[in-house]
């Protein structure tokens, strides 16, 4: 009985460690996925570089074995992937060692950054070496067109991967995961935060890990080459994980850029009420300026008395005076000086604004004393282009017989 | 919003662009002008240019009329022919303007004269502001006959005349008056009639029978008159052209004097004694019949209509002294008017219709002078040993009256005086003496 118990026991035992390693096989915790999420933030070039690379580099915490490819099915390849495959096809039966893979664009210069497309010939060219995409979380087409950062050499671990991303920051559990130390960022206070990445030397891991595969006179099964172009055996709750997401980020992204375009349209609409408003407070403030210096050209009380003076002299009262109720023939006259006190143009009626009758004779009368007083002399300082005057003739003022 | 901003920076933009281009930038500055001086204008008439052989003593007379009007009102002075630097040698010729201002003219007078064969007459004339370089009006051109070139003159100075002030003239025009001659203790009197200027005077009567106070019609062909033929004094009619006259009341046997017409000439208005009281009546000239205006105890006498005929101004010593007064046309209630010190008489209602002329009598001094119709604003404009009678002229513009010497060869002169009373002229009556004038309105 004991004996039994004893092999009970340890049957148990057993089937409890094999049932704890089938569960964190099939079911990894959720912190899990958010050390993907980590992954995901690379974009779909990227991937597919990391997807050619051995596969136990993106494989989980517990160290990859040799690729199993007799075990996993590949998935499909997507519809649009269908040249790749024939590419594939082209190179399926190599003579030699498909030593000419090339891996540029993986180790292109940080200098280039200019948008390829994925159509493009040399993007097509690593296809040998270029495994199926990853299912995308969005695969209608509208990254096709992006800027392909993956292009660029992997930047730096101390450089933000993911710094465009609105992906949230990965959860403390995350953050202690041991096994993601390897993949992601030193950093376990966040992403975002740079320092602590600077240790990392990404570009040499990345160089490392892909380096085997371009080990020239690398012997490159048929068979092997097919499986290549598929992803590597990963577990399915992994892909499933990173899936949704890659969805979600996707989601998050789009939202962050709408967010962005939005925040960008809005500064720039502040931008542009700021600056008319600046303008219109300069224009303000000229107008105000112009009007001032135009006020404030005056005259004394002297000089208004020598060329009101000036004109009396001129203005004979004599035919106003012969008119009935001539008191109530004032009229109001408007002339124009230039620098010089010259007559510009036109003696103008102010009021009347069309004289007749008797007040005619009054406009001729002020209009011919403004004549024979001119030139009426300004200060030229303050009057460099002259002055209009307006004159009242009142012929009750100073009435008298000289 | 932002749009409407960019509207405003718009007309912001525009304003200070445009408001440096209009204004170039020139400050407004009000001036008042006080005092001013009161004299003639310089007026220069260029030689009349003849237009055809025998014009040129004519072309010669007629600017010399019109200068002699302008001039005479005391608004003109005339710049001297021999002071002229321009020359116009047509009517339609440029005016060099600085010819004429460098003599100081302000306004200059071109004209030309063409006389016919036959008689007739053709005068043209043009003005202008030498100061503002512009023509004043059109041109004006007169045709008559050789025998009127005084009265064309006449009228070519009114023209001027108008445009220059505004005012109608008074240079065509006539003047009825008593023509005195002998010792002053032995008078003769006839009524003549003269241009406005005293020329071409004519006498209407002889001097068989004193004649006082004559007054022309509204048509100035016709004339009232006190005439003392019959012995006492009556109210005649005479038509100048015709030398015709009558008796205004055949059958009255009382006095009647002072007679002067209504504003249509339909009717007259004067005094007539009656059982020692003297009171105003009309007489319609139609039927020759009298309506009394007055019943007062009290001497009325003097009426003159107002220019509209619904008032009449007189003079009464209801007071007890010579005092002036307004009543309705058709009688009534009569206002005093005159309160000032002395005596007033021979009120006379101005053509405008604004004041009233009279005599006043104050300090042993006599005095022609004007008020408004309520009496206020008297302005006393003469004064000498004796002025009397007052008329106006067409334009209400200058008083005519007649002034006395003392003495024993004293005697009476017509003169002329304006509103402003600085323009006084003895008005020449070809060596007669006279007095009674009454202006006639402007001949037609």
């Amino acid at each position: 009985m004991q004996a039994g118990q004893v092999i009970s026991g340890a049957l148990h035992a057993s089937f409890l460690v094999l049932v704890s390693v089938g569960i964190l096989d099939n079911a990894p915790p959720e912190p899990r996925q958010l050390v993907v999420a980590e992954v995901t933030m690379v974009s779909a070039e990227m991937l597919d570089a990391q997807a050619s690379a051995p596969p136990q580099v993106l494989d989980g915490p517990t160290p990859q074995q040799a690729p199993e490819a007799a075990d996993e099915t590949p998935p499909a390849p997507a519809i649009d992937q269908a040249p790749q495959t024939s590419e594939l096809e082209a190179v399926e039966v190599p003579q030699n060692p498909d030593i000419a893979a090339d891996l540029t664009p993986l180790r292109r210069p940080a200098s280039v950054s200019t948008p390829v497309s994925i159509d493009s010939p040399a993007f097509a060219q690593p296809v040998g070496e270029a495994a199926p995409t990853m299912p995308q979380a969005n695969s209608d087409g509208n990254e096709r067109n992006t800027m392909v950062s993956s292009l660029t050499p992997p930047p730096p671990r101390a450089a933000p991967r993911i710094d465009t991303s609105p992906a949230e920051a990965p959860p403390p559990e995350a953050e202690i995961a041991p096994e993601v130390q390897p993949e992601v960022s030193p950093d376990t206070t966040g992403a975002e935060t740079p320092q602590p990445e600077v240790e990392a030397t990404a570009p040499q891991e990345a160089t490392s890990q892909i380096q085997p595969e371009a080990v020239e006179d690398a012997p490159i099964a048929a068979e092997r080459v097919e499986l290549s172009a598929v992803p590597v055996r990963r577990p399915r709750n992994m892909a499933a994980a990173a899936q949704e997401v890659e969805a979600a980020a996707e989601v998050s992204r789009r939202v962050a850029e709408q967010a962005r375009a939005a925040a960008q349209e809005a500064e720039r609409q502040a931008a542009i009420e700021n600056e008319a408003s600046e303008i219109e407070a300069l224009l303000r403030a000229a107008e105000a300026e112009n009007a001032s210096s135009s006020q404030n050209a005056s005259l004394s009380g002297s000089e208004i008395a020598s060329i009101a003076q000036g004109i009396a002299a001129n203005w004979n009262k004599q035919l106003i005076l012969e008119q009935p109720n001539y008191e109530q023939y004032i009229v109001r006259v408007a002339v124009t000086l230039d620098g010089n006190g010259t007559i510009l143009g036109a003696v103008e009626p102010v009021e009347p604004s069309s004289p007749t009758g008797y007040f005619r004779i009054a406009f001729d009368s002020a209009e011919r004393a403004i004549r024979y007083a001119a030139p009426i002399r300004l200060p030229g300082d303050r009057f460099p282009n002259g002055a209009t005057l307006i004159l009242n003739f009142d012929p009750v003022r100073g009435i008298g017989f000289n | 919003m932002l749009i409407s901003r960019f509207q405003t920076i718009i007309a912001l933009l525009l304003a200070l662009v445009a408001a440096p281009l209009a204004a170039q930038e020139r400050p407004v500055i009000e001036i008042d002008i006080s005092g001013g001086v009161i004299e003639p204008m310089n007026i220069a008439l260029a030689s009349f240019v003849p237009e055809t052989g025998d014009a040129g003593d004519l072309a010669t007379n007629i600017a010399s009329v019109i200068t002699s009007d302008l001039t005479g009102t005391g608004l003109f002075r005339e710049v001297p022919t021999s002071a002229h630097i321009g020359r116009v040698d047509s009517i339609n010729a440029t005016i060099e303007f600085a010819d004429w201002r460098a003599i100081n003219a302000q306004i200059l007078v071109i004209g030309s004269v063409a006389a016919g064969a036959s008689g007739e007459l053709t005068v043209k004339f043009r003005l202008f502001d030498v100061v503002t370089q512009r023509p004043i009006g059109d041109g004006v051109q007169l045709a008559g006959s050789q025998a009127q070139w005084r009265r064309m003159a006449h009228k070519l100075a009114d023209t001027i005349y108008t445009r220059l002030t505004g005012q109608g003239g008074y240079f065509d025009s006539r003047v009825v008056f008593v023509a005195e001659s002998g010792p002053k203790d032995a008078r003769l009197k006839r009524l003549a009639v003269m241009d406005y200027d005293g020329a071409n005077l004519q006498f209407l009567t002889d001097s068989s029978a004193i004649v006082l106070a004559p007054r022309f019609a509204p048509n100035s062909r016709d004339v009232l008159y006190t005439s003392y033929e019959n012995g006492a004094p009556q109210v005649f009619l005479l038509n100048v052209d015709s030398g015709q006259r009558q008796v205004l009341l055949a059958d009255a046997l009382n006095m009647t004097f002072a007679p002067r017409y209504a504003p249509d000439g339909l009717s007259v208005v004067m005094s007539m004694e009656q059982n020692g009281n003297t009171d105003l009546y009309t007489v319609d000239l139609a039927s020759r019949q009298a309506t009394r205006l007055t019943s007062d105890g009290s001497i009325e006498t003097g009426p003159s209509y107002s220019p509209d005929g619904s008032l009449i101004a007189f003079e009464s010593d209801r007071s007890g002294g010579q005092q002036l007064y307004i009543m309705p046309a058709n009688g009534g209630a009569a206002t005093r008017i005159s309160n000032g010190e002395g005596r007033y008489a021979t009120p006379v209602w101005s053509p405008r219709g604004d004041l009233i002329a009279f005599t006043k009598i104050m300090n042993g001094r006599f005095h022609i002078g004007v008020m408004n119709t309520d009496g206020t604003g008297e302005r006393l404009l003469t004064e000498s040993f004796l002025d009397e009678a007052p008329t106006w002229s067409p334009n209400g513009r200058v008083l005519m009256f007649f002034r006395e010497t003392s003495g024993a060869n004293g005697a009476p002169q017509i003169y002329s005086v304006d509103l402003s009373g600085r323009t006084l002229r003895m008005v020449p009556t070809a060596g007669n003496f006279a007095s009674d004038p009454a202006w006639s309105g402007l001949l037609r």
